[in-house]
């Protein structure tokens, strides 16, 4: 008797284990539970987004929000990719755009479209048609922008430069004259940081030496790394950015190096998005003392290079309903408002009135709307991966051991990975 | 059970493969299934996402090996292979050896060198990157508050220096499991042989050099394995000191495969880089325990 317990015992433990994959969704749905990944981790991003949650769930107490964080957007797809392998995905992920990884996720069917939800929404009225150019593949919407980020606009420390008799400049050549001032005063021109952020930092270069029309060439992988310009942007982005940094800048983390900058041990914090803003304000500086510029651009006034957040349903989740309700939340003023008033970004959303933005938003707000800005997009979501990765590593590499020898062995290396690519053309 | 009519052997049997079904059903779904379909994917050219997957032959393998990128992760790879098993097992004996003789106390300092072997290798990340922080960071500070200031580095973006860094902090982490072994192996010495040896002269490194040392043997192979083992799949010490980002010239092969896989959703070359780690780590640790379990049966005999 006793033997015959014990073997059906493990009988009824292996069913179990089989019952319990699929009782998992099950539960989720009549839970209401409402899954969202994203990578607001800290600081006034993390304060941003409980604005939008807090926002949501005061309108739809019934829904249960389970929130996941990553620690940046590469880990977040790798845990995504397993998850819709597993076929248990988040109902919500973040995703930013433009972004050829959304287009790979379409043409993979892991996402919903969501084209109902920009009409309940309205959208394509409200929001401006180049956004919305952006998340529409095959005629079907597949994500909901929630804001737009700039991610190169160079900061300055507003007291250094005053104390200097310093100003923006509005050319390359008063830029570097700048730099030298602030070395000559012991104070570091800029801070830095190794890793995904390096790829802004040369962006400005490569616009200064191809124009707007030679980035987008870049984009559509059509600009030759070992041409003139991309050649020159090297050499510049050696001279005016890597030459110019703080010591043993490779050494911190983006958030790390806002803290020298913060303290004026450096002048300025080159190419880096301005969602620094609200990491500054939590670090205790207030908005009078940082400013920000762009060196026009040769044939453009300033150039931002965008990058919009945003949210895409994924397909085969528990509850994708609840999912359409937290994008259309997004969509709305309400959501916008709460959301970047706080995370320091401009609202895609035009209903959303400007007097929610601080003195350094409302500047970077006009700075949209003037005539000779020119919107770029970013290489970083443009790029396939696999194109993406080499960049940021041989970028890396050459930044590490900046030598004439590892320039000429990264520009062969690239340009052989640039003519056996494949890249998404954008309109 | 009379109707099934089984004799007892049989029913012993029967009850023997009823018990084993369960963990061999798990074996086999998380462990041997998982390195087929790895080996399987290797030869596809996959993104993880699309319902086909394309032929490649040993195309994968080609364009890994013939990567920079990865033959230095595989050269880092040695390194922290010398590394791991040479310093944390040596670290480990030698504290094992001070407790040992302590006769008050013990289980205090078990717990301390212990301890760091048991936090989560995303909470060392940030205690060491605090630690190694080129401008406030403890050690630097410590040394410019010493007058060492000259001697304060970029300990983890000065690529010459980083690695080395990381080992160190690897020490930490590492030297606990050895420790808490080889303590363990100390107590198992027989008090007969080490008094035999003390009536016949011999001083404390003799008897630890010829009794207690071969005495060991077992626990060594077993720390040395560990160390292998650990050398070949470190990922998460990498990972959280980089910020999930090592650079080239500090990466190593297990973050290189996570990248390439679910990064750059390139599935059959990451599958590539794991069966090549696999292979790497069998040939190192099979024919090590083999000759090392022969040596050790010979000590015993």
């Amino acid at each position: 008797m006793k033997r015959f317990f014990s073997k059906a015992l493990c009988g009824v433990a292996l069913m179990a284990l089989i019952a319990a994959h699929g009782a998992f969704a099950q539960a989720k749905k009549e839970a209401n539970i409402l899954e969202i990944w994203h990578i607001w981790t800290a600081g006034g991003e993390a304060d941003a987004f409980k604005a939008l949650t807090d926002g949501f769930q005061a309108a739809h107490p019934d829904v249960k929000l389970q929130l996941r964080t990553f620690s940046e957007g590469g880990e977040l797809r790798q845990q995504l990719g397993m998850a819709l392998m597993g076929g248990n995905p988040p109902e919500l992920f973040y995703c930013p755009g433009p972004a050829t990884v959304l287009k790979d996720f379409v043409d993979a069917g892991n996402l919903a479209p969501v084209t109902n939800v920009w009409k309940a929404a309205k959208c394509e009225e409200n929001f401006d048609p180049s956004i919305a150019a952006m998340y529409r593949i095959n005629g079907d919407y597949w994500a909901m922008p929630l804001n737009i980020h700039s991610e190169n606009p160079i900061w300055y420390n507003v007291e250094v430069f005053n104390k200097l008799g310093l100003k923006p400049p509005k050319s390359w050549n008063e830029y570097k004259t700048i730099c030298d001032t602030l070395k000559k005063n012991g104070i570091a021109p800029s801070v830095g940081t190794i890793g995904w952020p390096l790829p802004m930092t040369i962006e400005p270069f490569i616009v200064k030496n191809a124009g707007v029309k030679g980035w987008n060439s870049f984009l559509n992988g059509k600009l030759s790394f070992t041409g003139p310009e991309m050649r020159q942007a090297f050499k510049d982005w050696k001279e005016l950015y890597l030459d110019q940094l703080i010591k043993d800048w490779t050494g911190y983390a983006w958030a790390d190096a806002a803290k020298p900058f913060v303290e004026g041990k450096a002048g300025m914090y080159f190419s880096h998005g301005d969602w620094l803003e609200s990491f500054f304000k939590s670090l205790g500086m207030d908005e009078s003392k940082f400013g920000f510029f762009f060196v026009p651009a040769p044939d453009a006034g300033a150039t931002p290079v965008i990058i919009v957040d945003s949210f895409a349903l994924a397909k085969g989740c528990a509850n994708p309903k609840l999912g359409g309700m937290f994008l259309e939340y997004c969509a709305s003023v309400d959501g916008q408002k709460r959301f970047n008033k706080i995370k320091g970004s401009v609202a895609p959303n035009k209903l959303v009135p400007a007097d929610i933005y601080d003195a350094t938003m409302s500047k970077m707000y006009a700075m949209y709307r003037q005539k000779d800005t020119k919107i770029i997009k970013d290489s970083g979501y443009i790029f396939h991966n696999d194109f993406q990765d080499k960049w940021k590593t041989l970028l890396g590499q050459y930044a590490l051991t900046p030598t004439a020898d590892v320039l000429e062995k990264i520009l062969q290396e690239l340009e052989s990975k640039r003519t056996t690519s494949q890249f998404v053309v954008w309109n | 059970m009379r109707w099934m009519r089984l004799s007892y052997q049989q029913d012993q049997k029967a009850t023997a493969i009823l018990y084993l079904a369960l963990p061999f059903v798990l074996f086999a779904a998380f462990f041997l299934y998982p390195i087929g379909h790895t080996v399987y994917l290797s030869f596809f050219d996959w993104n993880g996402l699309t319902a086909t997957m394309k032929p490649m032959g040993f195309g994968n393998y080609r364009s890994v090996l013939g990567s920079q990128e990865f033959l230095l992760a595989g050269l880092n790879n040695a390194k922290w292979l010398a590394y791991f098993i040479v310093v944390p097992p040596a670290l480990g004996l030698g504290l094992a050896i001070l407790v040992d003789r302590l006769r008050r106390g013990q289980g205090f300092f078990q717990t301390l060198f212990f301890m760091p072997y048991v936090i989560t290798p995303i909470a060392v990340g940030a205690i060491w990157k605090w630690i190694y922080n080129p401008g406030s960071g403890l050690l630097n500070s410590i040394l410019r508050a010493i007058g060492l200031g000259a001697a304060a580095q970029n300990w983890l973006g000065e690529p010459r220096i980083a690695v080395y860094s990381m080992m160190l902090s690897a020490s930490w982490v590492m030297t606990g499991l050895p420790f808490v072994l080889y303590l363990a192996g100390l107590k198992t010495v027989p008090a007969y042989l080490l008094e035999a040896a003390a009536i016949d002269g011999a001083g404390a490194a003799r008897r630890f050099l010829n009794v207690q040392l071969p005495m060991l043997a077992p626990t060594t192979i077993i720390v040395e394995a560990f160390s292998i083992l650990g050398a070949i799949r470190l990922f998460d010490l990498v990972f959280a000191l980089t910020n999930g980002q090592p650079n080239i010239y500090i990466n190593v092969l297990a973050p290189l495969m996570t990248k390439t896989s679910f990064q750059i959703f390139k599935m059959g070359e990451g599958a590539a880089i794991a069966v090549l780690l696999l292979l790497v780590t069998a040939s190192l640790l099979c024919p090590y325990l083999i000759i090392a379990s022969r040596r050790a049966e010979r000590v015993k005999l």
